[in-house]
């Protein structure tokens, strides 16, 4: 890992941690600002990929990703942004949705590392599949309770931990192939 | 490039050029040297830092990735292992940001050549007269060298210039002809690359622009390094055409383009001409360099040693790092430009400064910025001040 990767590791992390505590803080004003940072943050990562595949990637072989990856996390975002007047449960259950799909991601990236043999899958994979399983639990837990200070209890405990995993990678050894 | 090539086929190519055998060693081990010349070495010997040539893998790891940081990264694997091609290419309907980086994509017989071997001849015969020519000229060897080997990649981190994708194919040469087969390529730093079975290292997919790991080959993993390698793939820029890479016939060319090279440096050639060869002059080695060239194996340094010690008449030693350290150490500091490492390090200071002065003027930033100092006096770093007054002396002569 480079230190500017690091860099927004840590920067990562602490914005879990800050999202666990604005949720556990202010229940359910706090949902809302956590859907409002992830609204916007999606629609910035999908502005930046659009960005980068009209300025560059369009001329690169497969960057056609970059067009496809742009469009859909900046409709996820603007999704995120229309639903901030909704009912607290809704909220909770997109910001679950959207949990999970990271960890499905993570899964799938884990999935592709231990193919090449890289030696970060395992935590890549952990991280993915606690993920998931917080999501899914939360979500029944909260459904069927429909205890909404719970569901803020185990959602907030998910991103602390998520938040712990990043900075553990941080401080992780890195191997890289070296280029003479 | 490897050490096989850098140093025990370097010296071949001397000895093949005319130079002697002291002279030989000192060019092919300036030439190696040129891959460990790193930030860390030049700290433990107290030098000038600017003269890095390289970066340690532990280097690269924590190597920043924001601006300044990619222009450092720029101006080491620019100027020394993907020396530019064309600083002033076109791409149809192309931002400035891309142009920017596909201009640094680095083949052979650019104009960039021709500049490092004047440059070279110039601060050889300024190293002539206290008997230190042969650092820029094995410097200017590995340069040269690595323009074949590492064609089609650029030295700047850039997903859009150096990705691969699955596409990659090695063609095998066997008694029913040509066959291939898709290259596996997995990221374990740790476990060799399997000739037979076709498993090569690489890096790891990085969908980001400025990732370390889509520096240079890293991508394609050591491919570009083997010289008994065929292998055919999609470049990122390539804009989906396949390149054919052919390592036998490239590094045949790059080893005669050595020799002609050090032709010209020796004073044997009036002036260095793109695209020439000194096939003529290798021509009686031709069938034991090719043999060489096209056998199946990861580390060539065995044959070529052999090969070397046979043009010699006596043993070669191996390279040895810290050869030179003791005097660069024990010179006193106005004597150190005039020890071996001293002069290996102007070489590189000017290699390192004149690059990134064509970079700049062709109106790209990525390797930062280049004050042309006979114009408006010193304002760089202070590394260099000893390279101006290197200059400044030999205009007095």
């Amino acid at each position: 890992m480079s230190f500017t990767q690091r860099v927004r590791t840590v920067l990562g992390a602490l914005g879990s941690f800050l999202g666990a505590v604005l949720m556990v803080a202010l229940e359910e004003e706090g949902y809302i600002l956590v859907l409002i940072f992830l609204s916007v943050s999606l629609m910035l990562y999908g502005l930046r990929e659009l960005i980068f595949y009209f300025t560059m990637a369009r001329h690169m072989v497969d960057g056609r990703a970059a067009l496809y990856m742009g469009i859909i996390v900046l409709d996820f975002g603007a999704f995120a942004m229309t639903i901030t007047d909704q009912a607290g449960v809704f909220i909770a259950l997109y910001l679950l949705g959207a949990y999970a799909f990271s960890g499905v991601i993570d899964i799938l990236r884990a999935l592709e590392a231990k193919k090449q043999e890289a030696g970060s899958w395992r935590l890549n994979l952990t991280e993915g599949i606690l993920n998931l399983v917080f999501a899914i639990g939360a979500a029944v837990f909260g459904l069927l309770i429909g205890d909404m200070q719970d569901l803020t209890l185990i959602y907030a405990s998910g991103l602390v931990y998520s938040g712990i995993l990043k900075l553990i990678s941080v401080f992780r050894k890195s191997a890289i192939v070296y280029i003479p | 490039m490897q050490k096989d090539f850098h140093y025990y086929a370097t010296y071949c190519a001397a000895r093949l050029a005319g130079y002697g055998h002291e002279e030989g060693m000192e060019i092919c081990y300036s030439a190696q040297l040129t891959d460990w010349c790193s930030r860390t070495f030049l700290g433990r010997l107290r030098a000038p830092k600017a003269a890095a040539t390289t970066q340690l893998q532990l280097e690269l790891a924590d190597a920043r990735t924001d601006l300044l940081g990619l222009q450092d990264i720029t101006r080491i694997w620019a100027s020394f292992h993907f020396l530019p091609y064309d600083l002033y290419a076109k791409v149809e309907r192309s931002t400035r940001l891309y142009r920017n980086k596909y201009r640094l994509i680095c083949k052979p017989n650019g104009i960039l050549v021709k500049d490092t071997l004047d440059l070279a001849k110039k601060m050889s015969e300024a190293g002539a007269a206290h008997g230190r020519g042969t650092q820029a000229v094995g410097l200017a060897m590995h340069v040269l060298a690595d323009t074949w080997a590492h064609s089609g990649f650029a030295g700047t981190p850039s997903l859009v210039i150096n990705n691969t994708n699955t596409w990659f194919y090695e063609i095998l040469s066997g008694p029913d002809g040509e066959t291939e087969r898709p290259v596996r390529f997995r990221h374990s730093p740790s476990a060799p690359d399997d000739p037979k079975k076709g498993i090569y290292t690489n890096s790891i997919y990085q969908w980001d622009e400025n990732s370390i790991m889509n520096l240079g080959h890293g991508r394609a993993g050591h491919l570009p390094d083997y010289s008994f390698i065929r292998y055919r793939y999609l470049p990122a820029w390539g804009e989906y055409d396949e390149i054919l890479k052919d390592n036998p016939k490239e590094y045949w060319r790059a080893f005669c383009q050595m020799v002609y090279a050090m032709l010209f440096l020796r004073g044997k050639i009036p002036e260095f001409e793109l695209g020439h060869y000194a096939e003529e002059t290798v021509r009686p080695w031709a069938e034991e360099i090719h043999r060489i060239l096209e056998k199946r194996q990861t580390d060539a340094c065995g044959d070529w040693k052999t090969l070397g010690e046979k043009l010699a008449g006596q043993a070669l030693e191996d390279f040895d790092l810290e050869k030179y350290t003791g005097e660069y150490l024990g010179a006193k500091e106005d004597g150190k430009d005039a020890t071996f490492l001293g002069s290996f390090f102007l070489a590189a200071m000017a290699q390192k400064s004149m690059v990134t002065e064509r970079i700049f003027r062709s109106g790209n930033l990525l390797a930062g910025f280049s004050v042309d100092f006979t114009q408006k006096g010193f304002r760089g770093i202070g590394d260099f001040r000893r390279l101006l007054k290197l200059f400044e002396k030999e205009g007095q002569g």
